[in-house]
C-alpha cells in the first residue's frame, strides 16, 4: 500500500464534530471506549452550533406535548412523522436538562422562569432562548467540548471524508484526506456516522461548511435520501447578515413593499401577518417584486424600545457585527434595510429509523444530516433536534459496534477511491469559487426554489446536467486546501440536482414546497415522503406514504391555508 | 468580506488559522527573530516551523524539517530533558506545549519510514570511530549528503552507553540499519587502535579522507596519537567545528566534550559533519559554522485562548491526533498571518473574534448575491 497513506481505526467513526457529532460521541461511549470525530474544518471548532444563538425548542414542565404535536402537525401541512416528532419533544426535555447540568445558561424572566420566543403565529411552540445574548451557541460547544475530552474521544480536524468503505452490505469505514496536506486518510470503523449536515448553497448567512459534503457520501454508500425538494429558504439584509429575525418578528418587525405597504398583512397572510416562517415571506416578496413593487425592506420601527434593548446584541461576532455596521453609517434598529431571499440548506436528508440507522448497515446519519424538516423551521429546533438524535444514535451506533467484530476491509477499493481524488491535486483548472457561483445562480431563480414549476424545474434539470457534464470535469486543485473547496463544489451540483429531481416528484403543494404548477395539496392520495436513491449511477424518487392510521393526530387543518398567493 | 489584518499588531499565535472554518489564512514562519524554546534547544530546532507544518498535518514535511537539525528524534524525544518547554509562551498562558511528546512521535514515524540508498554525490570517504549516539550522529550526515562513510565500532551493536537502556537499544538498532539502508557501512567488533602508534596512516591507506573520533570516555587521559588534550584529558577541539588540532581528524560526544548530555552529543556530530564536508571540499572547517546570534520573539499572551495539552500517554507518549491537537497549542511565536484565500471568507467573523492581537480586520458587507438575484430584487439599482 501507499507509504503516504495514514491508517486509523476506530470503533466508532463519527463525520462532523457539529452539535449532532458531539452527542453522538458523548453517548457512543457508553458502549465502546475507542470514538474518533473528524471534521473538515479546524480541531474542535463545533460546527454552525459555535456560530448559533443557542435558541432551544422544549416545551417546559406544565406543557402538554400533544399541544405542540398539533402544533407542528398544522405547521407541516400534515407531513410529519408524528412518532418520531412526539418521541423529540419529550426528549427535548432531558437533553435540555443535560444541558443546564453541563453549565449552560438559559435565559430567565425577572420572575424565575424561562425566557421564551413565541414562533411562526404558533400557539404553544416556543424557544427557549440563551444567554448572554450572542454567546449562546459558543458556550454549548465547550461545554460538549469538555465533555467529550473527559471521556477521552480522538478528534481530528481539517479531515475532509470523501468516500465510505463497505464490506459487502455494511459499512467498514470512510477515506479522506488533510485538508492542509493533502495526506490520504483510511479509517477503519466498527460503525460509521454522517454528522456532516446534509449540505446547502454556502450562501451568505451560513458558513460554507454545510456544503453537501453528504450527499455524494450517503448515495454513493447505497443510503437513501428524504425530503430533498424541501430547503431552507431565509432572507437576510441585502449586504450584510443579521441573525434573529424568529425572535424580531414575533416583537413587531414586518417586510414592507417598496410602497411602504405591509404587504404581508394587507394581503398574503391576513391573520400573522409577517409573523411565520420566513419562507412565505419570501413567496410574497417575490409576488411583490414581479409586480413592480420591489425593493422589500425590513421595517424594524414597530418593535417596542424595551423589544430592542432586548435584541441589541450584547456578545460574539453579532456584537462585532453591529459596531461596524454602526461604523458605517447603518443601525440596524433604526434604519430600513432592504432584504432578499436566500437558499441556504437543503432540509432533506438521509433517511433513518428513529436511532439514526439507514439502510446500510453500520451507517448512521445524525442532526441537520438527518430528514426531518419540510421547508419551514421553528427557531431552535435544529439545537434540540441535534441533541436529541445525537443521544439516541450515539447509543444505537456504539451498541452496534460493541456488538460486531471489526469488518473486513478492501483497501484496494479504498485507494483508488483515494486516488481518484487526490488526482485533481496539483493542477490547473476551473476554479471551485467559480462553480459555486455557476450552481447557486441555477438554484436561486425564484421559479426554481421559491415558487417552483415544471417547466423551470427542467429548465435547471438541463442547465445542472450540463454543469455536471461539461464544467466539473475541468475542475481542479491547485493545493490541498482548493480540493476541498472543489469537493464541496461538486456536492453542491450533486445536492442541487437531488433538490431539483424531488422538487419535480412531489406535484402539489405543501408546507416549505410551493409548485405554481400545482398550488393545492393533492388530497387524492395520503400523504408521502418523496424519497431518492442511487441506481445504476442515476437518481431516482420514489414516494412513500406516511402511516397516518398509525399517528394520533389526523390533520384537519393546515398552515398553508391561512395564506393566499393568488 | 475579510479586510486585513495589521502587521504591525499581528504576533502569529495563529487563532485566525485555527479557528477559520473556511480555511482563508496561513501564517508566515520566516523570520529572523527565533521563538523563545528553539533558543532554549540545544540543537536549535525549527520547532516553530515544525509545529506549524504540523499544525497543517503535514507530517513528513514537520520531521524531514526535524531532521535538518536532529538525526534521531526518536531518541532525542525520549532523552532530551527538554529546556525548550520551560521558555515557551504558553507556560503564561495555561501549559507549555509537550514539545518533547511531539518530538517523540515524530520520531516513531522516523523509524517506521523505509530509506533507500542516498545517491553517492562524493568520492573521499570518511571515518567514523565509535558507534554511539555522536558517531551515528556524525555518520547519518555525512551519508545524507552523501559521502561514503565508513563506522568501526568495537562492541557487537552500535549505541554505545544507551545500549543499558533497552528501549534506547532498540532504538539505535533501527536507526543503524537505516543508516546502513542509506549506505553507511558499519564495521562491528572492529576496535580501531587510536591509542596506537600508526592509526592515522592505517586510516588514510585505507583512503579515508577525514576521520571522526567518537569513541566516548574510553579514552579520557590517553593520548590518541599526535593530538592536544583539553585541561580534562580529553581531545581539544574547537567549540563550532569540532575540529582537533590535526586538520582532517574532529572528535564529537564524549571523546572531546565534558559532560555531554545525549543531545549535545548528537549535536556535535552534525556540526562535525558539517565541517568535515567542508574540508573534503576544499573549504575551511569552519565554513557557514558561526552560530549567529539570534534575537527572540517576545510574546504577550494576554487575551489568548486556553487550550489544554492533549493528555500524554503514561510514558509522555502522544497519538497521531494527540500530536496533531499538541501543535494546535504552539503559538508559532515570531511569525505572521496572512490572508490566503480571500475568496473563501464567509464574513462569519470568527477570525476577528479570537484574534488577541485586535489585528484583523472584517468588513461587514458580504459578497454580492448571485447576479439575478441583483437583478430581481434589487431592480437593477447596481
Ligand atoms: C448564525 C446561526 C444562528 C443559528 N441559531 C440557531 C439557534 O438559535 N437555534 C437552533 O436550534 N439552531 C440555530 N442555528 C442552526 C444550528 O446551529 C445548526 O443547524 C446546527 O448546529 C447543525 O448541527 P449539525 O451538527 O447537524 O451540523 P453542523 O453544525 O453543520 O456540523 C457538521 C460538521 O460536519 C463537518 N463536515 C461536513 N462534511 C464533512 C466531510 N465530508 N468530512 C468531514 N467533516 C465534514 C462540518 O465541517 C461541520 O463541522 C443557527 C445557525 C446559524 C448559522
Amino acid at each position: 500500500m501507499n507509504a503516504n497513506i495514514t491508517v486509523l481505526s476506530t470503533d466508532v467513526l463519527i463525520i462532523g464534530g457539529g452539535s449532532a457529532g458531539m452527542w453522538t460521541a458523548k453517548m457512543a461511549r457508553r458502549h465502546v471506549d475507542d470514538v474518533l470525530i473528524v471534521d473538515k474544518g479546524p480541531l474542535d471548532w463545533g460546527g454552525l452550533c459555535s456560530m448559533s444563538d443557542g435558541n432551544f425548542i422544549v416545551p417546559h414542565e406544565g406543557e402538554n406535548l400533544m399541544d405542540w404535536l398539533d402544533d407542528i402537525v398544522y405547521y407541516y401541512d400534515g407531513l410529519c412523522d408524528q412518532k418520531e416528532t412526539l418521541a423529540t419533544l419529550a426528549k427535548a426535555r432531558e437533553r435540555f436538562r443535560d444541558y443546564e447540568a453541563m453549565g449552560h445558561t438559559f435565559a430567565r424572566n425577572p420572575d424565575g422562569s424561562y425566557h421564551t420566543a413565541p414562533q411562526r403565529g404558533l400557539p404553544h411552540i416556543k424557544a427557549t432562548t440563551s444567554a448572554p445574548l450572542g454567546k449562546g451557541g459558543q458556550n454549548m460547544r465547550r461545554e460538549l467540548l469538555t465533555a467529550l475530552k473527559a471521556l477521552n474521544v480522538r478528534r481530528m480536524g481539517n479531515v475532509m471524508i470523501t468516500r465510505l468503505i463497505k464490506d459487502g452490505d455494511a459499512v467498514s469505514g470512510a477515506v479522506g484526506f488533510f485538508t492542509r496536506s493533502g495526506l490520504p486518510l483510511i479509517i477503519r470503523a466498527r460503525a460509521v456516522v454522517l454528522a456532516t449536515g446534509i449540505g446547502g448553497w454556502k450562501t451568505s448567512y451560513h458558513q460554507n461548511s454545510i456544503s453537501s459534503g453528504c450527499v455524494e457520501l450517503a448515495l454513493t454508500a447505497g443510503a437513501k435520501l428524504r425530503s430533498m425538494e424541501f430547503a431552507g429558504i431565509w432572507n437576510t439584509p441585502e449586504r450584510f447578515a443579521w441573525t434573529g429575525q424568529s425572535v424580531l418578528l414575533p416583537l413587531g418587525a414586518r417586510f414592507l413593499n417598496s410602497r411602504g405597504e405591509d404587504f404581508m398583512l394587507n394581503h398574503y397572510s391576513p391573520i400573522i401577518g409577517s409573523k411565520t416562517d420566513t419562507l412565505y415571506n419570501v413567496r410574497a416578496m417575490v409576488l411583490e417584486t414581479r409586480a413592480g413593487r420591489g425593493p422589500i425592506t425590513f421595517d424594524v420601527s414597530r418593535i417596542p424600545p424595551e423589544g430592542i434593548a432586548s435584541r441589541r446584541p450584547e456578545a460574539g461576532w453579532m456584537k462585532l457585527n453591529d459596531t461596524k455596521l454602526k461604523a458605517k453609517g447603518i443601525d440596524f434598529f433604526t434604519d430600513t434595510q432592504v432584504w432578499v431571499p436566500q437558499i441556504q440548506t437543503s432540509q432533506g436528508g438521509v433517511q433513518t429509523d428513529s436511532e439514526g440507522a439507514t439502510c446500510v448497515p453500520g451507517l448512521y446519519a445524525v442532526g441537520t444530516a438527518q430528514s426531518h424538516l419540510v421547508g419551514v423551521y421553528f427557531g431552535g429546533f435544529s439545537l434540540c433536534q441535534a441533541a436529541t438524535s445525537g443521544h439516541d444514535t450515539g447509543l444505537a451506533a456504539g451498541a452496534y459496534a460493541s456488538s460486531k467484530e471489526m469488518p473486513a476491509f478492501d483497501f484496494g477499493f479504498a485507494e483508488k477511491c483515494l486516488d481518484d481524488e487526490l488526482a485533481h491535486l496539483g493542477r490547473q483548472g476551473i476554479m471551485p469559487k467559480d462553480m459555486d457561483v455557476t450552481v447557486l445562480e441555477v438554484v436561486t431563480a425564484s421559479d426554481v426554489s421559491i415558487l417552483k414549476s415544471a417547466g423551470a424545474l427542467s429548465r435547471a434539470l438541463d442547465r445542472i446536467t450540463e454543469i455536471r457534464a461539461e464544467l466539473i470535469p475541468y475542475m481542479a486543485a491547485p493545493d490541498s486546501h482548493y480540493l476541498g473547496k472543489l469537493i464541496e463544489s461538486r456536492g453542491m451540483a450533486t445536492l442541487t440536482e437531488a433538490y431539483i429531481r424531488s422538487s419535480l416528484a412531489r406535484t402539489e403543494s405543501r408546507a416549505g414546497h410551493f409548485r405554481e404548477d400545482f398550488p393545492l395539496r393533492d388530497e387524492s392520495t395520503p400523504p408521502y415522503w418523496v424519497v431518492l436513491s442511487m441506481e445504476d449511477g442515476k437518481m431516482k424518487t420514489h414516494r412513500e406514504y406516511l402511516p397516518m392510521d398509525e399517528y394520533p393526530i389526523k390533520p384537519t387543518r393546515f398552515y398553508m391555508d391561512q395564506f393566499n398567493w393568488s | 468580506m475579510i479586510s486585513s489584518i495589521d502587521e504591525e499588531k499581528c504576533t502569529g499565535c495563529g487563532s485566525c488559522v485555527k479557528t477559520c472554518a473556511l480555511d482563508v489564512f496561513r501564517l508566515d514562519t520566516r523570520n529572523e527573530k527565533i521563538a523563545p524554546c528553539m533558543a532554549a534547544c540545544p540543537a536549535r530546532n525549527d520547532l516553530r516551523e515544525i509545529h506549524y507544518l504540523l499544525q497543517q498535518s503535514r507530517l513528513d514535511e514537520a520531521l524531514d524539517c526535524l531532521k535538518l537539525t536532529m538525526p534521531f528524534p526518536a531518541l532525542a524525544g525520549r532523552l532530551c530533558r527538554r529546556p525548550c518547554e520551560r521558555p515557551c509562551s504558553r507556560h503564561a498562558l495555561d501549559e507549555s506545549v509537550n514539545i518533547g511528546g511531539i518530538e517523540t512521535f515524530l520520531g516513531d514515524r522516523d523509524l517506521a519510514r523505509a530509506l533507500s540508498p542516498v545517491p553517492r554525490r562524493h568520492i573521499f570517504k570518511a571515518a567514523v570511530i565509535g558507534a554511539g549516539i555522536a558517531g551515528l550522529s556524525a555518520a547519518w550526515y555525512l551519508t545524507k549528503s552523501g559521502f561514503p562513510v565508513t563506522v568501526f565500532e568495537a562492541g557487537e551493536k552500535a549505541g554505545g552507553h544507551l545500549r543499558s537502556d533497552s528501549v534506547c537499544a532498540s532504538i539505535i538498532d533501527i536507526y543503524a540499519a537505516q543508516l546502513q539502508a542509506m549506505g553507511a557501512e558499519l564495521r562491528l567488533e572492529c576496535r580501531f587502535p587510536l591509542t596506537g602508534p600508526s592509526w592515522r596512516e592505517e586510516l588514510e591507506d585505507l583512503d579515508f579522507r577525514a576521520i571522526v573520533i567518537a569513541a566516548g570516555s574510553e579514552l579520557k587521559g590517553k593520548t590518541p596519537c599526535g593530538l592536544e588534550l583539553s585541561d580534562s584529558g580529553r581531545i581539544k577541539v574547537d567549540p563550532h567545528t569540532f575540529q582537533s588540532s590535526v586538520r582532517t581528524v574532529f572528535a564529537v560526544g564524549d571523546a572531546a566534550l565534558d559532560n555531554a548530555s545525549d543531545v549535545l552529543s548528537m549535536v556535535s556530530g552534525r556540526r562535525a559533519a558539517q565541517a568535515v564536508g567542508n574540508i573534503l571540499q576544499g573549504a575551511n572547517a569552519d565554513m557557514g559554522m558561526h552560530v549567529r546570534l539570534h534575537t527572540v520573539a517576545s510574546r504577550d499572551v494576554s487575551g489568548m485562548e486556553q487550550r489544554s495539552p492533549h493528555p500524554a500517554g503514561s510514558d509522555g507518549s502522544l497519538t497521531l491526533e494527540g500530536t496533531l491537537e499538541e501543535s494546535l497549542r504552539c503559538l508559532t511565536c515570531g511569525s505572521r498571518a496572512y490572508i490566503a484565500y480571500p475568496e473563501d471568507c464567509m464574513t462569519c467573523f470568527a477570525c476577528e473574534t479570537h484574534c488577541p492581537a485586535g489585528a484583523i480586520d472584517v468588513d461587514p458587507f458580504k459578497e454580492f448575491h448571485p447576479r439575478h438575484l441583483d437583478r430581481r430584487f434589487i431592480g437593477g439599482r447596481k
